[in-house]
């Protein structure tokens, strides 16, 4: 009697809002614990710890009202989700300790003195080290990429609402970079001019510039949700591993190229999965032009194009995604398919031969010197090619793996547990079945374009690395990391829905669910981060 | 034409076999071959100065090819002087030149070996090689430093070969038998519907002798303790008596072997084998300190204990003895397991691709309790599964006889904390308790007395087997580590008093010990934690169980919610009793976790957690080829763990 009256009272979301209630509520005592037993009294870091926890807490629980009550649409959840993560991994991954990410910032200054017109230097010449100014307190940041414990999170913390009046300028001298188009740290630039314009001081500055990033990022990802016709919730979860948010949160030119990704990944998918046509079909408007059908297209190109010059042009195997809408509608809308053709016939042209040819002058032929692999030397020497994999592959799948997840955060030192990775993957695994009536990729032709797409972008990661980063007396690729192949990520686990295992209930409420779950790991991870501080 | 194109998987699953196989010759066989011979510090130890020549030679072991000639500058301080060393290698016995090269000097770095290859020519069994090193044109005030002092502790000359020692061979033929398995396994699978406990018992054989050659003895997990609790049961068989009881008696051989050292690389392989394949007649009895594990009953170390007696009647080494002792050791685990993925009336696959898990395999082959104790649990849980669900017929006595046997054997082992398992009979007496409720109506039919019979058996026996194997635990916990280790360690009243902490306790060991126990359980962390697959293999192989897992849509309402819970309670049960053994018995207070836990603890549990969490929302096709094709990666993927393991061996 009870039992059943329960029942009928009782619903099943109830449930999974208890699971993950206990999980948080669990995961947060335990880290306090910890916490408090490695430190005395409450600093800015505690201070920023209980913020956090009750930040994502706060953010689990709308996610679970958007998600299981209202079932709002999931780009808006996103919006939520990413930037609550967002801002609490870039607070716990503080400015310079994401990879590279003091190498870029040089660029991000250029760009800023030449939205601000400081512009003194011809300093884009190649292979020539050019001039740029700072604000001192800039320049003397006092950040680090090492030693990122509870002490320096707890000098960091302060100084977030730091000011500086005066904008006393030094001189400081940087090398070239050829790896990406300048157009890339735009918006960590103005970023920066934002918070000098208001005076703020170092700190503050740099997390503006990293927010203007994760704006961007934002945008990209509620567009890219939107129009993306199925594999939605795969999406959500690749933008919410904690690698990509570390990258988006950063000053790394990946940040640009991770929002561009998603813009193609979900352009191309949109316009070859979704019924859309060049012209409309019904309506007052029938036989015209669709504009959004146009914007789709313009930006499609723009964000191949983009992607094409970046990283030496390793990125190009993104720009032949197009080529799927190419295959789709080749027979319902020719016209549609052949401008698609047309964009990525441009970006080769356009975008990555002048991008070869200019990584061709720069790394090898000004390079010639380095003591690395030569292309000639590979291909006389199968043998040692075939080593060379082998040993990659044996020694550091692994770390690919879960370098691509986020287990390994910042330079490698800012670490989350392995188990925490191994869930991650867990809820990949969980998001790739479909209900019977999904639609996902079916034709042989477009899995093997998609697959041959992911399967030359690890290949130009790792080959770049071969040719450019691994000295000849080495026997295994050096240099490769798990971030390299997350632009890929999400088209790979496209290929990778199956067939043969479904869904049998409300599948959307499952993928909602998983989602939910994924959140609560976030939580976890950020957790961790605190305790990894001790 | 669709039989030709169901033979297109195989051929790929080949094609990476045979990479994976030949990358494994290549890594095994080193840069420039193998490595046979390597200078002794005092003769080569020299300061050069120009003209010098150094001398040494050695004694070819078998016909071989030179490949190349190594040299190590230890301590080296003129980078960039000029001149040369000229090296030659000659075969003493024909006077032949076999190679010579020359070391320009300015090209030497420090800690760095120069090899010189040669042209490769074969010398035979027993030929002196010489090698000769000269200084040439070396600068008048220079002085090459090829130096090792007296304390050095590497050597400076390296001589390697296309030699086949023992190791490679292995390796070609592990990889061509693995192969072999493969394609049995697809033909069987695909083509001829083998029954998967067939599949089984060829494949879990086969693996087992594999891994029996491939972790050393004595280096199994805690193999040394087991050994010596097999030691004791030997020499009752052979009817020894020891002078003392904290004394047991083994043969000479038995006592002095280079055995249990951790270094496991190629040379030890090479070494080993050698033992393997020797004969001892050192039959003198030997006293031997006495401090084996008693963890688990006698009668789960009586087959190890033939073993090793039937391998001290044929002479065998000490490695063979064990390793004979090992073979005796997996019969009943093979026949357990047998029994449990025959008679388990859904969960084949489960139970497979759980026993390709290396761990699995490793346990099975090595001497320890967890072999028998996981194999126990597994015929155990499959006997229970058969009687709640299957079918009446003739074999049903076999499945009530196990199921006895595997309690009464269960409820003794690992200190009692396997106990929780004996509460699986419950299920059978939940669902058949109305025969007790009517006893005189239901024993006037043959069958209502067999069901009345098995529902009092399943109610009393947990029961007895709870007094048998909990209290003993207690009594352990209490007494076996006596009173100097006891104060160190936590007890029950730490337990009582503050659970607040132990709670933290347990976080915290989630926190710092999970990744650990996880990749442990899949295989990654062998032998004693120092045989290390990568871990993506044992990932892999995790997802391929998790995949196994996937119920059909007409399996999902076999398990009721209570069952489920039931099952959760029980594995739970287990995996706190584990852990709380060695909360108790291994974990000093103040630490930051509990300490001593191994994944492979869990491994009994395994089935019941997947059975009690398999997901409602998700099925797989009905034709059961999901399973099929996991079953078909968890044996492809064991061409990759011999690799890794052999490669291992190498780096």
């Amino acid at each position: 009697m009870i039992t059943s009256k329960f029942k009928t009272v009782w619903k099943k979301q109830y449930t999974i809002a208890l699971i993950a209630a206990i999980i948080v509520v669990v995961v947060f005592l335990f880290a306090d614990r910890f916490i408090a037993r490695h430190m005395d009294g409450t600093d800015a870091f505690r201070k920023m710890f209980y913020l956090l926890s009750a930040l994502n807490a706060a953010m689990i629980a709308g996610a679970f009202f958007l998600l299981k009550i209202k079932k709002v649409r999931l780009e808006y959840v996103f919006l939520l989700t990413a930037a609550v993560l967002g801002i609490s991994f870039s607070l716990l991954i503080p400015p310079v300790a994401a990879p590279d990410e003091s190498y870029h910032l040089g660029f991000v200054y250029a760009e800023a003195e030449k939205l601000r017109g400081w512009d003194t230097n011809e300093y884009f010449e190649d292979g020539s080290v050019g001039t740029q100014f700072l604000r001192r307190i800039e320049s003397e940041h006092g950040l680090s990429q090492d030693g990122i414990n509870h002490d320096y999170y707890a000098a960091l913390y302060p100084r977030l609402s730091e000011k500086e009046t005066t904008d006393e300028l030094v001189e400081l001298k940087y090398s070239n970079n050829h790896e990406v188009p300048h157009f890339v740290y735009v918006p960590a630039a103005l970023g920066i001019n934002l918070g000098r314009m208001l005076h703020l001081g170092a700190v503050p500055t740099f997390f503006l510039g990293r927010f203007l990033n994760l704006l961007i990022f934002l945008t990209a990802g509620f567009y890219s949700i939107r129009r993306m016709p199925f594999g939605k919730e795969l999406l959500f979860a690749v933008m919410l591993l904690p690698m990509t948010i570390q990258e988006v949160n950063s000053f790394s030119c990946d940040s640009m190229i991770l929002s561009l990704s998603v813009l193609v990944i979900s352009l191309t998918m949109h316009l070859a999965y979704d019924p859309v046509s060049l012209r409309v079909r019904d309506g007052k408007r029938a036989g015209k032009v669709d504009p959004v059908v146009v914007t789709d297209l313009v930006l499609l190109f723009f964000s191949t194009f983009l992607l094409s010059q970046c990283k030496y042009g390793a990125l190009m195997p993104m720009a032949l995604f197009p080529l799927l809408i190419l295959l789709r509608k080749r027979k319902n809308d020719r016209i549609l398919a052949i401008l698609a053709g047309s964009v990525t016939l441009a970006d080769l042209l356009a975008g990555f031969l002048p991008c070869i040819y200019r990584t061709f002058h720069s790394v090898v032929l000004v390079n010639t010197a380095a003591p690395n692999y030569a292309a000639g030397f590979l291909f006389t020497h199968p043998k040692t090619v075939f080593l060379l994999i082998g040993n990659t592959i044996h020694r550091y799948l692994d770390h690919y793996v879960f370098s691509t997840i986020g287990t390994s955060l910042g330079w490698y030192q800012l670490n989350i547990p392995l188990h925490i990775g191994i869930l991650f993957l867990a809820v990949l695994f969980f998001l790739l079945p479909r209900g019977s009536e999904d639609r996902r990729m079916e034709g042989k032709a477009e899995k093997l374009l998609v697959g041959m797409i992911c399967f030359l972008g690890v290949m130009t990661a790792v080959g770049g690395m071969l040719i450019g980063n691994t000295p000849a007396t080495s026997m295994e690729i050096i240099g490769v990391q798990g971030r390299y192949f997350l632009p890929f990520l999400c088209p790979f686990l496209l290929l990778l829905i199956p067939k043969r295992i479904r869904i049998t209930g409300n599948a959307d409420d499952h993928m909602r669910t998983v989602l939910l779950f994924a959140l609560v790991l976030e939580f976890t991870a950020i957790m961790c981060l605190f305790i990894r501080a001790f | 034409m669709a039989e030709k194109k169901k033979l297109y998987p195989l051929l790929i699953l080949l094609v990476i076999g045979v990479i994976l196989m030949l990358y494994g010759y290549e890594k095994v066989r080193g840069e420039y071959g193998i490595h046979i011979y390597e200078s002794s510090i005092e003769t080569f130890s020299e300061p050069l100065q120009n003209g010098d020549v150094i001398r040494t030679d050695f004694v070819a072991p078998d016909s071989m090819k030179m490949e190349s000639v190594g040299l190590l500058f230890v301590d080296y301080g003129n980078e960039n002087s000029g001149g040369e060393l000229l090296v030659s290698v000659t075969d003493q016995t024909t006077g032949e030149l076999l190679g010579s090269g020359l070391i320009p000097v300015n090209t030497v770095r420090e800690w760095e070996w120069q090899d010189i290859i040669f042209t490769g020519k074969r010398v035979s069994s027993g030929d002196i090689v010489e090698i000769l090193v000269t200084a040439k044109d070396l600068p008048d005030d220079t002085v090459l430093s090829l130096v090792l002092s007296k304390d050095a502790q590497h050597p400076a000359l390296r001589i390697s070969a296309d030699y086949w020692d023992p190791f490679q061979k292995l390796q070609i033929l592990f990889s061509v038998i693995v192969l072999g398995l493969i394609v049995f396994a697809y033909f069987g699978l695909y083509f001829r519907r083998i029954r998967l406990e067939y599949l089984f018992l060829l494949v879990f054989v086969i693996m087992g002798f594999l891994f029996n050659l491939l972790i050393p003895a004595k280096l199994g997990p805690d193999e040394e303790a087991h050994l010596n609790s097999v030691y004791k049961i030997a020499e009752r068989i052979e009817g020894w008596e020891a002078p003392a009881d904290n004394l047991s008696l083994i043969t000479e051989e038995e006592k002095y072997n280079g055995l249990g050292v951790e270094e496991t690389g190629h040379d030890y392989y090479v070494t080993y084998y050698g033992w393997l394949a020797a004969h001892s007649d050192k039959s003198a009895l030997e006293p031997h300190s006495f401090w084996g594990s008693q963890e688990n009953p006698d009668l789960t170390y009586t087959p190890a204990a033939i073993g090793i007696v039937a391998g001290r009647a044929m002479h065998l080494s000490a490695a063979g003895i064990i390793v004979c002792g090992r073979i005796f050791a997996f019969i009943p685990v093979v026949l357990l397991l047998f029994y449990a993925i025959k008679r388990i009336p859904f969960g084949k696959e489960i139970l497979f691709t759980i026993t390709m898990l290396p761990t699995m395999i490793q346990e099975a082959t090595t001497i320890n309790a967890d072999g028998i104790d996981i194999a126990l649990s597994f015929a155990l849980i499959a006997a229970v599964l058969r009687i709640l669900y299957g079918e009446k017929e003739k074999w049903r006595f076999l499945d009530y006889g196990i199921l006895v046997f595997t309690m009464l054997i269960l409820c003794r082992c690992k200190y009692g904390a396997l106990v929780p398992l004996c509460m699986l009979p419950l299920l059978i007496f939940w669902k058949k308790k109305a025969a007790l409720k009517g006893v005189r109506d239901s024993f006037r039919s043959k069958e209502g007395a067999e069901e009345a019979i098995l529902a009092a058996v399943c109610l009393v026996l947990p029961v007895v087997c709870i007094l048998i194997g909990f209290f003993p635990l207690i009594h352990t916990t209490v007494h076996a580590y006596g009173e100097t280790l006891w104060a160190t360690h936590y007890t029950f009243s730490d337990i009582l008093h503050d659970p607040l902490s132990i709670l933290y306790l347990l976080a915290s060991t989630i926190y710092h010990k999970m990744d650990f126990y996880i990749l442990s359980l899949s295989g990654t962390y062998l032998g004693w934690l120092n045989i290390v697959l990568p871990q993506y293999l044992t990932i892999t192989m995790l997802f391929i169980v998790l995949i196994a897992s996937l119920p059909k849509a007409s399996e999902h309402n076999l398990f009721p919610v209570s069952r489920r819970i039931m099952l959760f309670v029980i594995a739970f049960l287990g995996i706190g009793f584990a852990v709380g053994g060695m909360l108790i018995g291994w974990t000093d207070v103040g630490s930051d976790f509990i300490d001593g836990v191994q994944g492979r603890y869990f491994l009994p549990f395994l089935p019941l957690l997947i059975f009690a969490l398999q997901p409602k929302c998700i099925a797989v096709s009905e034709d059961g080829s999901v399973q099929k094709n996991a079953v078909m990666a968890s044996v492809f993927m064991q061409i990759w763990i011999i690799t890794a393991l052999f490669v291992r061996a190498q780096s």
